[in-house]
């Protein structure tokens, strides 16, 4: 999975929220994470992982394989997914090639039909959508972006365990939060465009003391 | 690999969830079918019967009795108790939910419909299975649509077709057989030749999308267009030929 600078409106701090995402959604999902290289210059990153269904690890036709393949592609959604939340304006008309040619051949092992695989494909990025919007998975998101910006090259270890040592806020009552139309609101709709800024300047604090 | 944090499962209070405490399933036509419709309809309680079949799910019955007026198919789930959120629960809940389906896009099918109708109860009750896994709303809306496109591709498939018009057939005949029955009738079924839904009410939709009512609206591009362009699936057409 690789993005690189498309467009004038990506900056740097997209291009590691996009690859923290892929990398968050993966340690999520279980999906073995390989590394993250961010070019910092060229606002360019790429993120590998271990891909079982790459690798044949299921019997062809099998329960198995679909939900390895649905999984996998929840994993190349969420980058795209998470650079939309962070930076709305700036994800505008993009399209990731390499994500989006990840999900066509992932879900190609096991259909062919086009519109199906499409609505697949709509399914997957729905589901990375509300796996990220979880504040415990999006407080990771922004803090492994700050952390790519001081260490541009981390590998699935080093990912894993930082991502396990985030101190994240105890998990709300979700049927509370769900009765409770403030709490709801609260908990699902909480992004705020203006709350990229620290994260923003995090980033650009580590990016200078690199340098 | 570290050890994950698992959170508690999102979902809605329990009193939100409506028929999800049976596991019998029952998708009935409501309306009196009118009498040149009945193909369809007979088709209708077929496919569900089929691809329940196909999915391994113990059917109940299938009936198709115009004199009293029941038109429906039943089958015992495979899904889970509620509060089991594993893989194989949600599998299970899928392949319920495709036999959901399947009933209201066999019915277009044979009709030569498009197969995106809706404010059918069968689609309500599949809405409320996926309750019991997703309470979001575009969550569910894109499960919702990929249920439909698998139930298309499950029953365009030649042979699935030609033996959900064989059973509706025999459900004309009969008005109405149980599990053994139909295990039975589509378990010893040989045919030497294949039929197939016309599928001549499906063609590319214009782009961008373009509704019935003539209205211009703007839509997302699907994962194809964004790749192919926007005419995605006759250029992948294209490819192939």
């Amino acid at each position: 999975m690789t993005i690189t600078r498309l467009q004038r409106g990506v900056t740097l701090a997209d291009v590691l929220v996009h690859e923290a995402g892929h990398a968050v959604a993966a340690w999520d999902l279980g999906v073995r994470i390989g590394a993250i290289h961010v070019h910092v210059k060229v606002r360019e990153g790429r993120m590998t992982f271990a891909s079982d269904v790459g690798l044949g690890r299921f019997p062809i036709g099998s329960d198995a394989l679909r939900f390895a393949i649905e999984r996998e592609m929840v994993v190349l959604h969420a980058g795209l997914v998470a650079q939309r939340r962070f930076h709305y304006e700036g994800a505008w008309g993009l399209v990731p090639r390499t994500d989006y040619e990840g999900v066509l051949a992932t879900a190609l092992q096991v259909e062919t039909d086009l519109r199906l695989i499409d609505e697949w494909s709509d399914y997957a990025e729905e589901r990375a959508r509300t796996l990220l919007e979880l504040p415990q998975t999006w407080r990771r998101v922004e803090a492994l972006a700050v952390e790519l910006a001081r260490r541009p090259v981390l590998h699935g270890d080093e990912i894993e365990a930082f991502l396990a040592g985030v101190r994240v806020a105890r998990a709300p009552n979700a049927r509370l939060a769900y009765r409770r139309r403030e709490a709801k609101e609260q908990y699902c709709l909480s992004h705020d465009p203006q709350g990229r800024t620290p994260v923003e300047q995090a980033i650009a604090q580590a990016t200078r003391r690199r340098r | 690999m570290a050890e994950q944090v698992r959170y508690e499962r999102i979902g809605p209070p329990r009193e939100l969830r409506r028929r999800t405490r049976r596991t019998t399933w029952r998708c009935r036509i409501y309306h009196v079918p009118e009498e040149r419709f009945h193909r369809a309809d007979a088709i209708h309680v077929a496919a569900h019967a089929v691809v329940a079949f196909d999915f391994g799910i113990p059917i109940r019955r299938a009936v198709f009795d115009g004199r009293h007026r029941v038109f429906e198919g039943a089958w015992a789930s495979l899904a889970y108790a509620r509060d089991d959120a594993s893989t194989e629960a949600r599998i299970a809940l899928e392949r319920d939910c495709i036999a959901v389906q399947c009933g209201v896009v066999g019915r277009a099918l044979a009709l030569g419909w498009s197969h995106k109708v809706w404010g059918w109860d069968d689609q309500s009750l599949a809405c409320d299975l996926m309750e019991r896994f997703e309470y979001d709303s575009g969550v569910v809306t894109g499960w919702f649509n990929y249920q439909r496109e698998r139930a298309r591709v499950l029953l365009t498939d030649g042979a699935t077709w030609t033996r959900v018009e064989l059973l509706a057939q025999r459900l004309r005949a009969v008005r109405a057989m149980d599990g053994l029955a139909i295990t039975a009738f589509l378990a010893d079924l040989r045919t030497e030749a294949t039929v197939v839904p016309s599928g001549a009410a499906w063609r590319t939709p214009p782009t961008p999308g373009v509704e019935s009512n003539a209205v211009l609206v703007w839509r997302r591009p699907t994962l194809t267009e964004a790749l192919r362009g926007m005419d995605g699936y006759r250029a992948a057409q294209q490819e192939e030929w």
